[in-house]
């Protein structure tokens, strides 16, 4: 059955229908023209939350211990007094631990968000299903 | 909380006799004037830093505060408390801790008449713009972008004469010129942590106002905002720190140095109590929303700062025990004008 | 979107129209050009020609064309890569922090400002390509295991500047496509033949579910989150090139907060000069509102006086110091030989911006381009005053000197704006100027 609808809140009146009837969001198709923060809420009482996070930690962290672990590697790896400064230059590398925690960080994520979301997807590339500006809804009944 | 309305002669009233009862106690005590300067410097953040939280958001015309403004508004006379102390302070120490009243040098900038002057001017100033704001954006004038706005200068201008005067020109002629940026942005976290401490009281005792949804957005965005402030707080920290450690010039790393001979590394206490900790915890939306993790790290964050204020003064200005009776005097008057100033500006 | 628009479009219906004319009036941008966009994009080439030549000339013949020569050893290069990657800024400021505070306005200008961003780290990543000199031995910065078993000295400055622009590029055009992926499936619906296919082929396939979406909003804020600390690093470790130098005007604490500030107020002046002629050319009027310039118009009110700030503190402290060096920098800086460059710049940054306390020169489009020019050019002069005057009157006086950049330098220069435009031009024709997605979801709201 596909449910086609203008209005934001037809479609959210008939979603919580069909979720109070036992089906599970996971069941069900939603197309949406745009992100809305009312439909999220609604339908991640039934289903949960992104797991997003925790690409972006894990992403985040190897940038940090990288950041630490690398330049220390190579200072010991030959080591080179420059600038006075100790081998171990814990407030230079954490220039350094900082841009890479952002750069492996946001990395991850983007990673993350294609594979959640099965992304690229060559099929819909070329022939995608348009619904326009409508708010869609596709079950199995 | 029963907010009572408070007669404006009777406060200052409180304020004219705390701040002469924190002389006598200095005078009898044979204080230097060491311990009164932490207070202040403590206090002074409490009595600016919620107002300018609350001025930023009127600027930008965003309205996650306005459930805790009338309590970060209420602060605002506090200011004239802060100059009275000043003078008290200026009484007990004759600033002699700060080398320069010492040493013959050329910059005029530096005496104590003119010392004494600024400062007092500043806090009217302050004092003065604080109120008018106060008024106007409790009652939601068109004004209030504006007053707000004067504030922000009035407030940038009082923590960077502090922040230079109080406490950098005591290790004159060391300088940095990041000083200033160094307290008000601390003042505004120590703002954002009243927030935290509102938020708690709230919960034990407005049941009705934590339950609105407006109220549950509000404190996640301010508890977001204490979040962001403690990764600006330790960007702040390690850009005067890199400069200086970086520069390696002997009478600039000096003002570290010194200090960590005084106190060895529990010098860098303050990171973990203003960065890590409050970051790690805040990270979660859970702790965000529970009143007793961020009243907790709201008390940390006050430690933080006053630790740090406190390793920035004591090598020249003794801070001794002192300073407890003093915090909880001048405490106690914070206290008593939070809860009885609350309302009285709405219906003015 | 204007309060008009909003409150006709009531119905279900006229929301669905409503948001059908919004992608028909934002993608109709995206059309054959006329001879004015060929004639501009014509110019920019032009420009970019001039910078390939001198470019060339300073390879075949060697730095020794410049006019760079102790003791100033940096110059508008240096100049140049702060000025652009400054412009940079106020694109991840406008798009991050302000996603963050939940600012509406920032959807009329994210996606360009955006842009702006990635083609201004573009511009600036070349500047310090093009001081190397051998610029072919530019990998060197870049720390790789090699045969001679050296690596790159993770305590400079300039090494931390490869980390930060690199970091900051990759994370901006992430940030961007991101933004710009479920618009690039609008341009694949609404557009036919190969465009279309272009389109669906960048678009990755996306087709709006649900599920998508879920993940993509949490993408955008992590992103943002990450994106908005990222702004203050880059921007801080550029500062950090001469605050980490002992070097009178350049060794001070205030430098990483200081120019970040400046930095968004150039970038917020460039974000007014490229967006006042294309709310005209491509008729926006109804999206971009003069309240979304006068918000803009506030934040560069606002970043001025931080600026205004910084250089007071600076020569209070100079002066409250009592140190000679220090001071007689400062003296040499307001009275010395670039007073001209000062006065400029204190001219453009300080005085200029101060007009914009008057509301109706903040509501005039007019008045705001104007300014936004004056703007830019004190904001690279602020870089060349710092720059250059600390350098000329160092430490030993016998080696003082005044450098004159060559016409070398400026012929690169140019090409720097030829190359950043013609980038931008080629954008405003190949995607959608607005966050057509970001918009639509408003409209709900």
């Amino acid at each position: 059955m596909e449910y086609r609808f203008d209005d934001k809140h037809s479609f959210m009146e008939k979603l919580e229908e069909v979720f109070k009837s036992g089906v599970k969001p996971n069941d069900v198709k939603m197309v949406l023209p745009h992100p809305d923060h009312d439909i999220e809420h609604l339908v991640e009482e039934y289903t949960p939350a992104s797991k997003l996070k925790f690409f972006t930690l894990a992403g985040g962290l190897t940038g940090c211990f990288t950041g630490f672990a690398f330049p220390s590697f190579t200072v010991l790896d030959w080591p080179l007094i420059t600038g006075g400064k100790p081998l171990l230059s814990w407030p230079a590398w954490v220039v350094i631990a900082f841009e890479l925690t952002i750069l492996l960080g946001a990395l991850a994520s983007f990673t993350g968000m294609l594979f959640l979301s099965k992304l690229p997807r060559f099929s819909k590339m070329l022939s995608p299903d348009e619904y326009g500006n409508q708010y869609v809804l596709i079950t199995d009944e | 909380m029963g907010f009572t309305n408070l007669n404006f002669g009777m406060m200052v009233g409180v304020f004219a006799l705390v701040a002469a009862a924190v002389y006598g106690l200095e005078m009898v005590a044979g204080g230097t004037g060491g311990s009164l300067l932490f207070c202040m410097l403590f206090f002074v953040m409490l009595a600016q830093g919620p107002m300018a939280v609350i001025a930023a958001t009127d600027i930008v015309k965003s309205d996650w505060a306005v459930p805790y403004k009338r309590e970060m508004l209420s602060v605002h006379h506090l200011s004239l408390f802060m100059c009275l102390l000043f003078v008290a302070f200026f009484a007990v120490s004759d600033l002699d801790f700060y080398n320069w009243t010492r040493r013959d040098h050329p910059i005029p900038w530096l005496n104590k008449t003119f010392f004494l002057v600024r400062n007092i001017a500043v806090f009217l100033i302050i004092w003065l713009v604080g109120s008018k704001f106060a008024k106007e954006s409790l009652n939601n004038t068109d004004q209030k972008t504006k007053w707000g706005l004067f504030f922000v200068f009035s407030y940038v201008l009082c923590q960077t004469i502090v922040a230079f005067d109080w406490v950098m020109s005591l290790d004159y002629p060391w300088i940095s010129t990041l000083f200033g940026v160094y307290f008000f942005v601390a003042s505004l976290y120590a703002g954002l942590a009243l927030a935290a401490v509102f938020t708690f009281i709230y919960h034990r005792n407005e049941k009705s106002k934590v339950s609105t949804k407006t109220f549950k957005k509000s404190q996640m965005d301010m508890m977001t905002m204490m979040f962001g402030f403690s990764v600006f707080w330790a960007y702040q920290f390690f850009s005067q720190f890199i400069v200086i450690w970086y520069g390696n010039i002997a009478e600039e790393v000096a003002y570290i140095d010194n200090r960590l001979q005084d106190y060895g590394y529990a010098l860098f206490l303050p990171i973990i109590m203003l960065f890590v900790v409050p970051f790690i915890t805040l990270l979660f939306r859970k702790n965000k929303a529970n009143p007793n993790v961020v009243a907790s790290v709201a008390l940390l964050i006050w430690s933080g700062i006053s630790l740090e204020r406190f390793f920035m003064i004591n090598s020249f200005a003794n801070v001794s025990l002192l300073a407890i009776v003093e915090l909880a005097l001048i405490g106690g008057v914070f206290v008593w004008v939070i809860r009885n100033r609350g309302d009285k500006l709405a219906d003015a | 979107m204007s309060s008009d628009a909003h409150a006709n479009a009531r119905t279900p219906e006229e929301v669905v129209q409503y948001k059908d004319k919004m992608e028909r009036d934002i993608y109709a941008a995206i059309s054959k050009p006329n001879w004015k966009f060929w004639a501009a994009l014509a110019l920019a080439v032009t420009c970019v020609g001039i910078g390939a030549v001198s470019w060339a000339t300073q390879i075949i013949r060697g730095l020794g064309v410049t006019g760079l020569m102790n003791p100033v050893g940096w110059g508008v290069y240096i100049t140049d890569f702060v000025f652009w990657v400054g412009i940079a800024h106020s694109g991840t400021l406008i798009s991050a922090i302000l996603y963050l505070f939940r600012a509406k306005f920032r959807s009329r200008f994210n996606r360009a400002a955006e842009a702006m961003t990635i083609f201004a780290v573009l511009t600036a990543g070349l500047f310090p390509l093009i001081h190397l000199g051998r610029v072919w031995l530019f990998y060197w910065l870049l720390p790789y295991p090699n045969q001679r078993y050296l690596w790159v000295n993770f305590r400079s400055p300039l090494v931390w500047d490869v980390f930060a622009v690199s970091t900051y590029l990759t994370v901006s055009a992430v940030f961007w496509y991101v933004g710009l992926i479920p618009d690039l499936a609008i341009a694949r619906r609404i557009k036919s033949g190969i465009q279309k296919k272009i389109y669906g082929i960048a678009s990755l396939g996306w087709t709006g579910t649900f599920k998508e979406w879920q993940h993509y909003n949490q993408l955008y804020k992590f992103l943002a989150a990450l994106a908005t600390p990222l702004v203050l690093s880059v921007h801080s470790v550029v500062s950090w090139d001469f605050a980490m130098a002992v070097v009178y005007g350049w060794h001070t604490t205030i430098f990483a907060p200081y120019f970040v500030a400046g930095a968004i107020f150039s970038g917020c002046a460039m974000v007014i000069t490229l967006m006042v002629p294309i709310r005209n050319i491509f008729s926006l009027e109804e999206y971009i509102t003069i309240d979304d310039f006068e918000k803009l118009a506030k934040l560069l009110m606002f970043t001025g006086l931080v600026v205004s700030y910084a250089y007071m503190i600076e020569l209070a402290l100079a002066y409250y110091s009592g140190n000679v060096y220090e001071q007689q920098q400062f003296e040499y800086r307001l009275f010395g030989d670039y007073a001209w460059a000062y006065w400029t710049m204190i001219l453009c940054n300080v005085i200029s911006p101060l007009t914009l306390f008057y509301r109706p020169a903040r509501r005039s489009l007019m008045f705001l381009w104007i300014l936004s020019i004056p703007i830019n050019i004190g904001m690279w002069f602020e870089r060349f005053n710092i720059i250059v005057i600390s350098l000329a009157k160092d430490f030993d006086p016998y080696a003082f000197g005044y450098y004159t950049p060559s016409i070398v330098e400026w012929g690169i220069t140019i090409g720097s704006f030829g190359w950043f435009f013609m980038y931008f031009l080629i954008f405003t024709k190949t995607l959608p100027v607005l966050s057509v997605t970001e918009l639509k979801e408003e409209v709900e709201h």
